[in-house]
C-alpha cells in the first residue's frame, strides 16, 4: 500500500475543519472521511497481482551504445490500472527512465520503454518490476514487487577496431609479395609472375623462364590456416587499473583486435581466458563470426582475486590443437607472479609453440620516475626505477628464453601486439 | 640480453651495499634526536608549564576562609575578626548564622539576644526581614537600607550619606547615650541617621534634628550604626571605635551575627503559563498537523520497489606498490638504496642509448656519458661512482644532478 500526495493535500485541508471546531471531534471525524476516502479507493484500485509482465530486451549491446527494454504489462483483471511501474535495473545499466507512468485497460496489453545506457561491461541485471496501482481518485496505491528477471549482455567496446583497416592493409601487402626471403622457409607457393625490377633474383623461377620469353618469378604467400592461440590472464594482476580501465578490459582490446587481424590473415584463432581454472573459451571450429563469439564469451569476465595457475597452459593449449602454434598470453609482467608461475611452464610452451607474452606497461611509472625536487619525490623515482628495473629484468629472462615481449602502456598494447602478430607472419615464423 | 640484465643486478648490488655502508654512522645518538625534539616542540612545551603553573599557583592560593565583609571569621581588614573573637573572649556568645531559618531559631533559642543584622546586598524579603525583627529582642543594624530600617527600627530615618569632607575624620559624641559616651569619639564614615537619639552628628548638622553615624531608639531595643569601619579589623582600634562596638553587641550575653546570604532569596512566584494565552484551536492544530506530517512521510518515503545493488568491482591502482615501497624507502631511510637504484636505471639507460652493449661496465658507460655530455670524465666518474649520497638532501641534489647529466648525454 501507498498514498499519494493527494491524500496529503487533503489531510491538510483537514486543518482549516479543526481551526474553526478545535476539538476532538473534528480530528477523529476528518480522520474517519481520509480513511474511508483512502480505503475506498484501495478497494477500486486494479490489482497488480493480475498483472503479468514480460521482458523484451536485446541480447547484447556493446558498451558505449544505448538500447531500449521493453516491458511488456499485461492487465488480465478487470479494472483498468492506473499504475507507476518502476523497473530495478542495477544503476551501471543507465536506466534513464526506470520510474514510469502506465495505463492498461482491462484484458489488454501495453508496452513500456525503458532506455539503457550500460555503464559497465559484463552481465547487467533488473529482478523485478514494482507496480504502484491507484485507484481512480488517485488517493492511496496498492504496491506490489513482481519477480521479472531479465538480464542483458554488454559486450566490450572493441575500441582498437580503430587500428584495424591500417593492419589489415599491412595484411594484404604482404600477401602476394616477395618479402619472404628464405627460400622455402615455412612459406607456401603462391603464383609466378613476371620479373620487375627490385625483385630478389634467387626467387627466379628458371624452368618457368625457359618455357616463356620473359623471366619468371615464384612468389610466396604468407602461410595460411596457421593456428592462433590467445590466452587472457584474468587473475589478480588484471585487477590494477592503469590509465582508469582495468588491466583486463586493455587485454581484452588487444585479444578482440588480434583475433579479427589474425582471422583475415587466413588463421584459425582459439581463445581462453583462465586462472585457476579455464573462465571462457571460443574455438576456432565454430560456424558463425568469431568477432561476435568472443565478445559474447568476454562480457563477463571480471578479475578473480586469486594467483593465475599457469600451470594449467600447456595442457589447455594441447587440448586445442597438438600442432605448432602461435600461443599469446595476455598477462602482466609482475616480478613475483611471472617468475614463480610463467617461468616455470614456459619451456614447455617453447618447445612446441611460438610464445608471444604481451603486458600492459603503467605510464603512470615514467612519470613517478621522472618525478624530484624534494625528498618523498626522489624516493618514490627511486621505487618506480626499481619497478622499471624488474619488469625490464622479467621481460629480458623471457625474452632470453626464446619468447617475444610487448610491453606497452595501455592504447599502445593493442595496435602493438597486432604489429607483432604481423612482423611474426611477415618472417614467417608462425 | 641475459648479460644486460645480470649487469643491472651487479650495478645495483653494490650501489646498495655501497648505500647501507654509508648510511650507518648517520644514525643520531638517543639523546640528540630527543633534544631535537625537545625543541622542535618548545613553545608548546612552554605554555604546557605556564598553564600548570598559574592552576597550581591558583590552587595553592585559595583557602576555605571567608571573605566577605564584616564576617566574624573573615581576618582580611574589612573583615570583623577581630571583634568577634573579642567579644567571645569576654564572654559574650557569637553565633554566626547565614541562613534566615537557623538565626531565627538561635533567636528563639535565646530569648533576649541581640541580632546584628548584615545585609548590604539585599537578599532578604520584608517578610523575612519582619520574621527576624519579631523574634530579636535587641537589633543592631549596619548601613541599614531604608526598607531594613523601616521593619526593625521605623522610628529611625536614614539621613543620606556623610559629606566627604568628614570622611574618615574624628566625631564627638554630643549626645545623653551611655555608649556613645563611653566611647567619646569615633571615626566617622559610611552613611547618617536620624532617630530619637542621634551620636555623632555629621559637621554643621547640630541641634533637634541632627543626623550622625550613630542612632537608637529610645529604649536602646533598636542600634543603627552608621559605618562598617566601627567593626571593621582594619579600623577597629582606631578613635573609640572599640568602645563603642563592644558596648553596642555586647550587651546581651548571647550575639546573633546574621550575615544575609543569597540561598536565602526566595523562589520567586510561578509565572504565568504562556500556553495558556493561545487560542483553543492551536493545540489540535499542531496535532493535526503532526499526523499530516507522519502522512507526508509516508508518502515520500515508500519506495517503488527494494533497493537493487551494484556488484562492485575492485579498485586496484597499478603504481600502489611502487609508491608504497617509496614509502617504506623513506621509512627507513634508505638513502644508499633508493641512490643505488637510481644509478643502475640511468646507467642501463645511458648504456641502451650510447649503444654500448650489454658487454660494458660502468667505467666504459662513465666515459661514454663523459663523451657524450661535453663533461670531463673525473666529473663525470664523481658523479656516478664516487659521490654517493647519504642523507635525504644530498639525494635530491644528486638526483637533480644524475638527471642532468643523463639529459645531456641524451639529448645530443
Amino acid at each position: 500500500m501507498a498514498v499519494s500526495g493527494r491524500l496529503v493535500l487533503l489531510a491538510l485541508l483537514g486543518s482549516a475543519a479543526v481551526v474553526f471546531f478545535p476539538g476532538a471531534a473534528a480530528i477523529l471525524l476528518w480522520l474517519a472521511f481520509l480513511a474511508a476516502a483512502a480505503g475506498l479507493d484501495l478497494l477500486l484500485a486494479a490489482s497488480p497481482r493480475q498483472l503479468r509482465v514480460e521482458r523484451r530486451l536485446p541480447a547484447s549491446v556493446r558498451l558505449s551504445d544505448s538500447t531500449v527494454g521493453t516491458l511488456v504489462l499485461r492487465n488480465n483483471g478487470g479494472r483498468r490500472l492506473q499504475a507507476m511501474v518502476r523497473d530495478g535495473w542495477q544503476p551501471s545499466a543507465g536506466a534513464r527512465n526506470p520510474q514510469q507512468h502506465a495505463t492498461v485497460p482491462a484484458g489488454e496489453a501495453r508496452t513500456l520503454d525503458v532506455r539503457l545506457e550500460p555503464a559497465r561491461r559484463g552481465i547487467l541485471k533488473s529482478a523485478h518490476v514494482a507496480v504502484r496501482s491507484f485507484g481512480p481518485l488517485g488517493l492511496a496505491a496498492r504496491q506490489r514487487t513482481l519477480p521479472v528477471p531479465g538480464e542483458i549482455r554488454v559486450l566490450p567496446p572493441f575500441h582498437s577496431r580503430r587500428h584495424l583497416p591500417s593492419r589489415l592493409r599491412r595484411l594484404r601487402e604482404l600477401d602476394g609479395n616477395t618479402s619472404v626471403q628464405l627460400r622455402g622457409a615455412g612459406t607456401e607457393f603462391d603464383s609466378l609472375r613476371e620479373y620487375v625490377r627490385g625483385d630478389d633474383v634467387r626467387s627466379i623461377d628458371w624452368r618457368a623462364t625457359a618455357r616463356r620469353r620473359d623471366t619468371v618469378v615464384r612468389t610466396w604467400r604468407p602461410e595460411r590456416d596457421r593456428r592462433v592461440v590467445i590466452a587472457l590472464d584474468t587473475s589478480r594482476t588484471s585487477a590494477a587499473r592503469i590509465e582508469d580501465e582495468p588491466r583486463l578490459d586493455t587485454g581484452i582490446e588487444a585479444t578482440l583486435l588480434l583475433a579479427v587481424l589474425a582471422r583475415s590473415g587466413g588463421d584459425r584463432v582459439d581463445f581462453l581466458a583462465f586462472d585457476r581454472r579455464i573462465r571462457a573459451r571460443v574455438d576456432s571450429g565454430g560456424r558463425d563470426n568469431l568477432l561476435s563469439r568472443l565478445v559474447t564469451a568476454v562480457a563477463p569476465l571480471e578479475p578473480e582475486l586469486i594467483e593465475a595457475d599457469f600451470s594449467l597452459l600447456p595442457g589447455a593449449v594441447q587440448a586445442v590443437t597438438a600442432r605448432r602454434s602461435l600461443v599469446v598470453l595476455i598477462s602482466a609482467l609482475d616480478s613475483g607472479a611471472v617468475e614463480e608461475g610463467l617461468v616455470q611452464v614456459l619451456p614447455q610452451l617453447l618447445a612446441k609453440h611460438v610464445v608471444v607474452v604481451a603486458s600492459v606497461r603503467d605510464p603512470g611509472l615514467d612519470e613517478l620516475r621522472a618525478g624530484g625536487g624534494t625528498t618523498p619525490a626522489v624516493f618514490r623515482a627511486a621505487a618506480a626505477e626499481r619497478a622499471l628495473l624488474d619488469r625490464a629484468a622479467v621481460s629480458a629472462q623471457l625474452r632470453s628464453m626464446g619468447a617475444e615481449v610487448v610491453d606497452e602502456p595501455p592504447h599502445e598494447l593493442a595496435p602493438k601486439l597486432a604489429d607483432m602478430y604481423l612482423r611474426l607472419k611477415a618472417t614467417g615464423k608462425l | 640480453m641475459s648479460a644486460a640484465a645480470a649487469e643491472k643486478a651487479n650495478l645495483s648490488e653494490a650501489g646498495s651495499r655501497n648505500g647501507a655502508g654509508g648510511e650507518e654512522p648517520q644514525l643520531p645518538s638517543v639523546r640528540t634526536r630527543f633534544m631535537a625534539r625537545l625543541r622542535r616542540h618548545r613553545v608548546p612545551l612552554l605554555l604546557l608549564a605556564l598553564l600548570a603553573a598559574v592552576a597550581l599557583a591558583s590552587a595553592w592560593g585559595r583557602t576555605d576562609e571567608d571573605s566577605s565583609a564584616l564576617s566574624p571569621a573573615n581576618p582580611a581588614p574589612n573583615g570583623a575578626m577581630a571583634a568577634a573573637e573579642i567579644l567571645a573572649d569576654r564572654g559574650v556568645d557569637v553565633q554566626h548564622h547565614e541562613l534566615q531559618a537557623e538565626a531565627r531559631a538561635a533567636l528563639e533559642d535565646n530569648p533576649g539576644a541581640t541580632l546584628l543584622f548584615l545585609d548590604p546586598a539585599g537578599y532578604l524579603t520584608g517578610e523575612q526581614r519582619r520574621d527576624l525583627a519579631d523574634a530579636a529582642g535587641r537589633v543592631v543594624l549596619v548601613e541599614p537600607s531604608l526598607d531594613q530600617l523601616a521593619d526593625f527600627a521605623p522610628q529611625i530615618l536614614s539621613a543620606g550619606l556623610l559629606p566627604p569632607a568628614a570622611e574618615g575624620q574624628q566625631r564627638e559624641a554630643e549626645c545623653s547615650n551611655a555608649d556613645a559616651e563611653a566611647a567619646g569619639s569615633i571615626e566617622a564614615g559610611g552613611k547618617t541617621y536620624r532617630g530619637p537619639v542621634t551620636c555623632f552628628p555629621a559637621p554643621g548638622s547640630t541641634g533637634t534634628d541632627a543626623a550622625g553615624s550613630y542612632a537608637a531608639t529610645e529604649d536602646g531595643s533598636a542600634v543603627v550604626l552608621g559605618g562598617a569601619g566601627l567593626l571593621a579589623n582594619e579600623t577597629l582600634a582606631r578613635e573609640g571605635n572599640a568602645a563603642l562596638a563592644f558596648r553596642t553587641l555586647g550587651a546581651d550575653d548571647t550575639l546573633v551575627w546574621y550575615q544575609a546570604d543569597p540561598f536565602d532569596v526566595p523562589p520567586s512566584q510561578v509565572p504565568v503559563d504562556p500556553f495558556s494565552l493561545l487560542p483553543p484551536w492551536v493545540n489540535p492544530l499542531l496535532f493535526w498537523l503532526g499526523l499530516v506530517a507522519a502522512l507526508a512521510a509516508f508518502w515520500r518515503g515508500r519506495r517503488l520497489g527494494p533497493l537493487v545493488e551494484e556488484p562492485l568491482p575492485v579498485v586496484v591502482h597499478a603504481a600502489e606498490t611502487a609508491e608504497g615501497r617509496a614509502r617504506l624507502y623513506q621509512d627507513s631511510r634508505a638513502v644508499g638504496h633508493a641512490a643505488a637504484t637510481l644509478r643502475a636505471a640511468a646507467m642501463t639507460r645511458l648504456a641502451a642509448h650510447l649503444r654500448l652493449g650489454p658487454e660494458a661496465g660502468a667505467e666504459d658507460v662513465t666515459r661514454a656519458a663523459a663523451d657524450a655530455s661535453g663533461r670531463s670524465y673525473p666529473a663525470t666518474d664523481d658523479l656516478l661512482n664516487q659521490r654517493l649520497p647519504g642523507t635525504g638532501t644530498e639525494l635530491v641534489h644528486w638526483a637533480r644532478d644524475l638527471k642532468d647529466l643523463e639529459e645531456e648525454a641524451t639529448s645530443s
